[in-house]
């Protein structure tokens, strides 16, 4: 394996690892109004958060299975659709989830900074 | 257009028998399918479906994202979970329905004797755990090994069709297999146990089951055959659900037969023993008397239990599952 094949899959596991809890997140944000996973799937991949269906359906499960969401099959254009909101519980949680996403982000965002500064330094 | 979805889906269940999952993922497919057609203002031919489907990955890896995270274990785990609890199950019945009995009235001091036995337990049933964890993820490892080719270069045209007729729950090859596996382990049990006799030497005392074992020795071995080979036929044809679940009860009230047999003279175990005093006797008789009629009791309700199972399958078998109910636009 090549010194570049091996980066390139090191950056990608890297990358995923880095997306997966903000895809949490950003599916509950989503899921503050009902929708079901087709427009779901839609609507993050609109706002650059694409994830593919085989990530957001078992995603979308544990979710339900942790008493965060609550779904409900209804039908809609002549079909049975699977339609996903929050629960109180995933208000609650998420409430306390963005407060940590933007502490996180802030706390990164100085450590990035300080790091390009001493890059420059150099 | 529903043929190759069908097809699909169809695959994902024979790892994954959940009629809710199959439901959103044909609605999910069936969105895609419909969003590309209204881009393109025509019908998708079979090769442009073929491609969506292809770039949704292979229907055992789709199913497995559902399952549980195992770390160890992950596309056979139901198998190994059945053949845990058999073997499990194996440990733990003779160690109390015959050894604990024995041990109590034959040792000196019954509850000092009582308390070693039952703290060698732990000890056994975790290296029998830990035995069969090995096993199971040396094979996973290497028949995963062996399918990431499978798994990259699959065509969704190469899929095998949906059978015609419409039964509701077909069988997951996990429990074919777990009942192959535990067929073979339950007949070569029963042999063992004729070639010797029904009799059993445990700490120095010997403990011989009634006559009337050796007398239902053929009745049971063919049900045990006939368990296997119902394993064996339906881990090939998952589809034959009608048949499996006639089968199956007849093997049941077979099995109920039998149990009824052993249980109504009631069970005289004799023990015998050069260091066992005639209470000693009485009382390991006793225990273990009472151990097999708890055992016949429970197995009574098994039996029971899956006779229910299967007719619920048989009548389920009459409805067309959820996820084959096509919509108007995607038929």
């Amino acid at each position: 394996m090549t010194h570049g094949m091996l980066s390139g899959e090191v950056f990608e596991n890297l990358r995923l690892e880095l997306r997966r809890g903000c895809l949490t997140l950003a599916v509950m944000v989503e899921l503050q109004n009902e929708r079901y996973g087709y427009v779901l799937r839609k609507a993050l991949a609109e706002q650059g958060m694409e994830i593919d269906e085989n990530t957001l359906y078992p995603l979308l499960r544990r979710l339900e299975s942790q008493g965060l969401l609550i779904s409900e099959w209804r039908e809609e254009a002549n079909r049975k659709k699977r339609f996903y909101r929050l629960s109180k519980d995933g208000e609650a949680i998420l409430e306390r989830l963005i407060d940590e996403w933007r502490s996180i982000n802030l706390s990164l965002e100085m450590v990035i900074g300080t790091g390009a500064g001493l890059r420059r330094e150099d | 257009m529903a043929d190759l979805v069908d097809r699909y889906l169809h695959a994902v269940k024979l790892v994954l028998p959940s009629e809710d999952i199959l439901a959103e993922l044909r609605e999910d497919i069936t969105s895609q399918i419909e969003e590309r057609e209204a881009d393109l203002d025509r019908a998708l031919t079979d090769d442009e479906i073929a491609e969506i489907l292809k770039k949704r990955g292979h229907p055992s890896l789709v199913a497995c994202r559902y399952l549980p995270q195992q770390y160890l274990i992950g596309p056979l785990y139901p198998v190994y979970v059945f053949v845990v609890k058999l073997v499990l199950l194996w440990v733990i019945l003779p160690g109390f329905v015959l050894t604990a009995p024995i041990v109590y009235a034959t040792a000196g001091n019954s509850a000092a004797a009582m308390f070693a036995v039952l703290g060698k337990l732990p000890v056994t049933l975790f290296s029998a755990f830990g035995v069969i964890t090995l096993i199971f993820v040396a094979c996973e490892k290497s028949w995963i090994a062996s399918l990431q080719g499978t798994w990259s270069n699959w065509d969704p045209r190469r899929l095998p069709k949906v059978p015609a007729y419409p039964p509701a729950d077909r069988l997951p090859r996990s429990t074919s297999i777990g009942e192959l596996i535990g067929g073979f382990f339950w007949t070569g049990l029963w042999i063992y146990m004729a070639i010797h006799g029904f009799s059993v030497d445990v700490l120095g005392a010997h403990c011989s089951l009634p006559s009337i074992w050796r007398e239902v020795f053929w009745p049971e071995l063919v049900l045990l055959a006939a368990g296997i080979v119902l394993a064996a036929v339906i881990a090939f044809t998952p589809e034959l659900v009608r048949a499996y679940a006639i089968t199956r009860i007849a093997i049941d009230c077979g099995a109920i037969l039998i149990a009824a047999v052993l249980f109504i003279p009631g069970a005289a175990v004799a023990i015998s023993g050069p260091l066992l005093s005639p209470e000693a006797v009485a009382h390991a008789e006793y225990g273990v008397a009472l151990g097999l009629r708890i055992t016949w009791i429970s197995l009574f309700v098994l039996f029971l239990v899956d006779i229910l199972a299967q007719i619920a399958r048989l009548r389920r078998g009459r409805s067309k599952p959820a996820w084959e109910m096509r919509s108007t636009s995607a038929a």
